[in-house]
């Protein structure tokens, strides 16, 4: 799973970092300071999660869920547990508290997993969901019906 | 004299507020979680300013006036803490003229305004620059603290003007109208907050 860790303070980041790293099938990309470099980031290469300080200068955790739909699932880390209610209302795979405890963390880190394998599901779902719906299989379908 | 001690009081709740703000408490904590197996020596050091932050805010509803000696310690402190947060990025400086260490001065004047400079002028970009200077001009002491941010008015830091306003009631209180606080913009760009005292004390 490869994660990004994007937090403004710089022991906050290493911290998380060093704890991840210690989470078998982890691996940390990239630490970043701020929303902008997320989005550079990603469009160098892909993540599986991404773990975001709520407040961070200029483009806080949320404002950037909100404005980018097609982020990778997201984990919010802060100190403060206000924002726990937007933070769900926008689908995040989880919340922690800092400082995070890696019992907490590896159970987010389910979390995501969990959230990949739902993901999977249902994009395949969706797939065959699509092709049943092409006019011309319908006709292919219904004449093999038929026959 | 009671207006005064009340004003002295919600200085004090106020302090007491920012230091048990979930937001600088947890954060705190983690920096220092973070440090342990990094740098253990600065996170003791990081504890030790945690600890005498809260004691100095503690203190300050109990009595009028400190040393400027002591109040320039916390700031150095508070200083300290912030800059571990951001590295490299959070620049701090604290010049103080010779002979001033025994002035007396009501707590937390100048706290407020440091606080200020780093949550509006830097916190909120990648970085910065904050410098305290303290000096003596005939009967004045004159205090600037400078940020190189946005200026005053440009940022979005909400609370800036709740402890400006607490800042100048407090100088009415303990001075009359013998004190100063200008805030401006600072000539580099950036604001300047000035703090003018009369050395000899209140206004009897």
């Amino acid at each position: 799973m490869k994660a990004l860790v994007v937090d403004d303070e710089d022991p906050a980041r290493r911290r998380l970092a060093r704890m991840l790293g210690e989470i078998a099938n982890v691996e940390v990309m990239g630490e970043l300071e701020d929303g902008d470099a997320v989005l550079r980031a990603l469009e160098r290469q892909p993540a599986d999660v991404l773990f975001l300080d709520v407040r961070m200068p200029g483009f806080d955790g949320i404002g950037l869920a909100q404005r980018y739909v097609d982020l990778p699932p997201i984990v919010f880390v802060t100190a403060y547990d206000h924002y726990a209610v937007s933070a769900f209302e926008l689908n995040a795979v989880d919340y922690l508290l800092k400082p995070v405890r890696i019992e907490r963390l590896v159970t987010a880190v389910e979390r995501v997993r969990a959230r990949q394998m739902t993901d999977r599901d249902a994009v395949g779902r969706a797939l065959t969901a699509a092709q049943n719906a092409d006019p011309l299989r319908l006709l292919g379908s219904s004449a093999v019906s038929a026959g | 004299m009671l207006v005064e001690r009340k004003a002295a009081l919600e200085a004090q709740l106020q302090a007491l507020q920012a230091r048990t703000d979930p937001h600088f408490l947890f954060n705190r904590l983690n920096t220092v979680a973070s440090l342990i197996p990094e740098n253990p020596e600065l996170a003791e050091r990081t504890l030790e300013r945690l600890a005498d932050l809260f004691r100095y805010a503690l203190e300050a509803g109990h009595v009028r006036t400190v040393k400027l000696q002591r109040e320039l310690g916390m700031v150095a402190d508070y200083m300290a803490l912030q800059s571990t947060r951001f590295g490299d990025r959070l620049q701090t400086s604290l010049e103080v003229a010779e002979g001033l260490a025994e002035i007396d001065l009501p707590p937390l004047l100048l706290q407020p305004l440091v606080e200020n400079a780093i949550l509006h002028g830097v916190a909120q970009r990648r970085g910065g620059s904050v410098a305290v200077s303290v000096r003596r001009e005939r009967d004045h002491l004159i205090v600037e603290v400078r940020d190189d941010g946005p200026g005053p008015g440009a940022s979005a830091h909400i609370g800036a003007g709740t402890s400006v306003r607490s800042v100048r009631d407090r100088l009415r209180l303990h001075y009359d109208e013998t004190a100063s606080l200008s805030l401006a913009a600072d000539s580099g760009g950036g604001c300047l907050a000035r703090l003018t005292l009369p050395i000899h004390g209140p206004s009897l």
